[in-house]
């Protein structure tokens, strides 16, 4: 893998850091069942040909309303929910690219070592019933890494590296705040060394003082394990603090994909350009009016035609209504999926 | 302290306490703010500082085991036609007497958090509204159906006639807060008090409903009382801006100058730790050490020293800060501001020194 983006061929733009993973058109439909014989009448397209690539030590975020997709595609990334379709390639430290779509279960489980989630809900995601040493451990356990006094060494040393004493490996989820729970999580998620782990809304549910103390953590933890990152957020000014790349999805699909800074400053899609106006600036000075967007997103069972955004989009044509715009670069690593990215003159917010 | 002519609530020295098993927990610590006629307050802090309990001590509605032990609510009611004002004491009320129910809901309208729990899912929008609208007013059902989908005509319902006969579960998240809004709005209120009313929803759709409220607040000209913990939406919406930490409030000041021109520790330490779009590099954010501890075990002397970069050891650990009135009214409850004590204290230290 080391080899890849080093030929002459590729344009300059192409990254020169080796890709991690590489996502092609993945769909992770569910069936909607009914009546008696439980027939399938139809699907929820929760994530309907998504394709994106993250290279190796990079943040890539991944950005979008509630229902949008985003932590559909990041479970099914990592296997816990089983793709549709499409392909999802990791390029692994030691045995070159692996189709992860393809993997049977007890292939998956040794590779699972690789990559990781931290889970949104602190208070959900953490077995009540078992202690702090029992959690962290567990990973280590089922892999049989360690026992005895070596896990808990290994468990004292996670703890110290998420900024929590070891002390607190006999206490239980309860005694701890929702950020010190985060905490715990990235300890879990750490315990087998991976080399990526998906962050599913990491700090969505904390505070805001405790959130730039997890953020930080985050970006600590990067430097100091080499991680690489698929960060799923809501929050705008959060993606841009800690995302190198991003991708905004919009009912089941990217809309726009683009290097962070070049995003915020100038979006190809309408839909970007809407969810940064949407932005709350934490400054009374800067008031402006912002475009406000009609309705709400639509049902992903039962989306609109044509482009999906259509219906709310003031830049809308008769074609947007008709036929789906796909994915296209339109400035070297910045691509959108709109009909008119390149005639409309868009407002970032840099 | 603010004229009364122009003061529609003012909060004084509010104790409350809840008593509870494991012992009391004394939610409110003395909270001190007013709301002026037509402006819209904030109230910003992190979680369990009492922003809430605040909102509903206002409402005089606490839980069971919650009680104002000290401490004044008063409520100005203001006469339309003979344009007096008469000052209402809400904590000597009995939250369920009749004064306390001609003004909850009528004069003082609330908002709640969550818009997928706050509706009953068993009655119909319009029934929902009804019972605010025929409690307080005194209408026929078919005028009161009237009132009601006019109200959701005035928060932008698409199709207010049949929303009005939908249950909650057929509507959106954005559409079951504006349902709460016209709910709330039905009967006129002088003042509306809003728990975090969009912090459940999307980024789009909390850029709808806070450009709802602000347009609806200046046409009505009520007052709000805006309780959140998003620093940019306080930026947005509101005129004034009270920081509470640990059931206190710390700091109350004009929106300008909160963001501009903090004084108190707490608020520019809470304004550094945001993250914020305009930051060039990827640096690391400011962050505020520890976190905010139970409020069943509140520190001593200045409830936030074991966090505070400006700490002084012998005097915040120690006094209590009151609340000081700087330059352009700007209240402060900080050791940092009290001339006496830091006098008192560097004559100390440098006695301490010079022996």
């Amino acid at each position: 893998m080391a080899e890849r983006g080093t030929n002459p061929h590729n344009s300059a733009v192409v990254d020169t850091r080796t890709n991690l993973l590489e996502v092609t058109d993945l769909k992770m439909h569910f069936p909607i069942r009914k009546g008696f014989l439980r027939r399938v009448v139809g699907y929820v397209k929760a994530v309907d040909g998504v394709s994106f690539s993250i290279a190796k030590g990079d943040t890539f975020g991944l950005v979008g309303e509630s229902g949008c997709g985003k932590t559909t595609t990041g479970r099914t990334i990592i296997r816990l929910l089983d793709p549709t379709d499409g392909q999802i390639v990791y390029y692994d430290r030691t045995e070159g690219p692996i189709h992860i779509e393809n993997l049977a279960p007890d292939e998956m489980r040794t590779f699972r070592r690789d990559m990781q989630i931290m889970f949104q809900d602190p208070y959900a995601s953490l077995n009540p019933r078992l202690t702090l040493r029992q959690i962290v451990g567990e990973p280590l356990i089922i892999n049989k890494i360690a026992k005895g006094k070596e896990l808990d060494d290994r468990v004292a040393e996670l703890l110290r590296s998420v900024g929590l004493s070891p002390e607190y490996m006999n206490r239980y989820p309860h005694a701890f705040s929702g950020g010190q729970r985060q905490r715990i999580g990235l300890a879990r998620a750490l315990a087998l060394n991976p080399e990526f782990i998906v962050a599913d809304e990491p700090v969505s549910a904390l505070d805001v003082s405790v959130q730039a103390q997890v953020l930080n953590l985050i970006e600590d933890l990067q430097e100091q394990f080499g991680l690489t990152y698929l960060f799923i957020a809501h929050n705008m000014s959060v993606i841009k603090h800690t995302c190198d790349h991003v991708a905004v999805m919009y009912v089941g699909r990217i809309v726009e994909i683009s290097e962070t800074k070049e995003l915020f400053r100038n979006p190809l899609h309408p839909y970007t350009e809407a969810l940064l106006s949407a932005i709350p600036n934490p400054d009374p000075r800067q008031r402006k009016s912002r475009i406000i967007l009609e309705g709400d997103v639509p049902n992903p069972a039962r989306p609109p035609s044509g482009c999906y955004f259509h219906p709310r989009c003031a830049y809308a044509k008769e074609i947007c209504s008709q036929e789906s715009p796909p994915l296209q670069e339109y400035a070297p690593g910045h691509s959108a999926a709109c009909h008119f990215a390149n005639e409309l003159s868009l407002t970032g917010v840099l | 302290m603010a004229d009364k002519q122009n003061t529609i609530l003012q909060v004084e020295n509010l104790h409350t306490h809840f008593f509870t098993e494991s012992g009391t927990i004394r939610a409110l610590r003395g909270v001190d703010f007013s709301v002026e006629r037509g402006k819209v307050l904030g109230i910003v802090g992190e979680s369990g500082c009492g922003k809430s309990v605040t909102a509903q001590c206002i409402m005089n509605m606490l839980p069971g085991n919650g009680r104002m032990v000290d401490g004044k609510i008063t409520y100005y009611r203001q006469d339309s036609i003979s344009n007096q004002t008469e000052a209402i004491d809400i904590t000597s009320l009995q939250p369920r007497g009749k004064a306390m129910r001609a003004i909850r809901g009528n004069e003082i309208a609330m908002i709640f958090q969550e818009p997928m729990t706050s509706l009953d899912p068993v009655y119909t929008v319009g029934s929902q509204l009804l019972e605010a609208i025929t409690l307080h007013q005194n209408v026929t059902k078919k005028e009161g159906r009237e009132i009601g989908i006019e109200a959701l005509a005035k928060v932008n319902m698409p199709e207010p006639g049949r929303t009005f006969d939908a249950y909650p579960h057929q509507l959106s998240g954005g559409q079951r807060q504006r349902v709460m809004i016209a709910i709330a709005l039905s009967c006129n209120p002088t003042l509306l008090i809003a728990d975090e009313p969009t912090t459940a929803l999307d980024v789009t759709t909390q850029a709808q409903i806070l450009d709802l409220m602000r347009a609806l607040q200046e046409e009505t000209q009520m007052s709000i009382v805006f309780i959140t913990h998003d620093l940019g939406v306080v930026a947005e919406m509101c005129d004034d801006v009270a920081v509470m930490y640990l059931g206190k409030v710390v700091e109350q000041t004009t929106v300008d100058a909160t963001f501009h021109n903090p004084q108190h520790p707490y608020t520019r330490a809470l304004l550094r730790s945001i993250p914020r779009l305009t930051d060039d590099v990827q640096g690391r954010l400011n962050v505020i050490k520890g976190r905010v501890p139970d409020p069943s075990v509140v520190p001593p002397g200045c409830a936030f020293h074991p966090r505070c970069p400006e700490m002084i050891p012998g005097l915040c650990d120690v006094h209590t800060p009151e609340m000081k009135t700087l330059a352009g009214n700007q209240q402060v409850r900080c050791l940092l501001y009290d001339d006496d004590l830091m006098a008192k204290s560097t004559t100390r230290t440098a006695l301490a020194e010079s022996s």
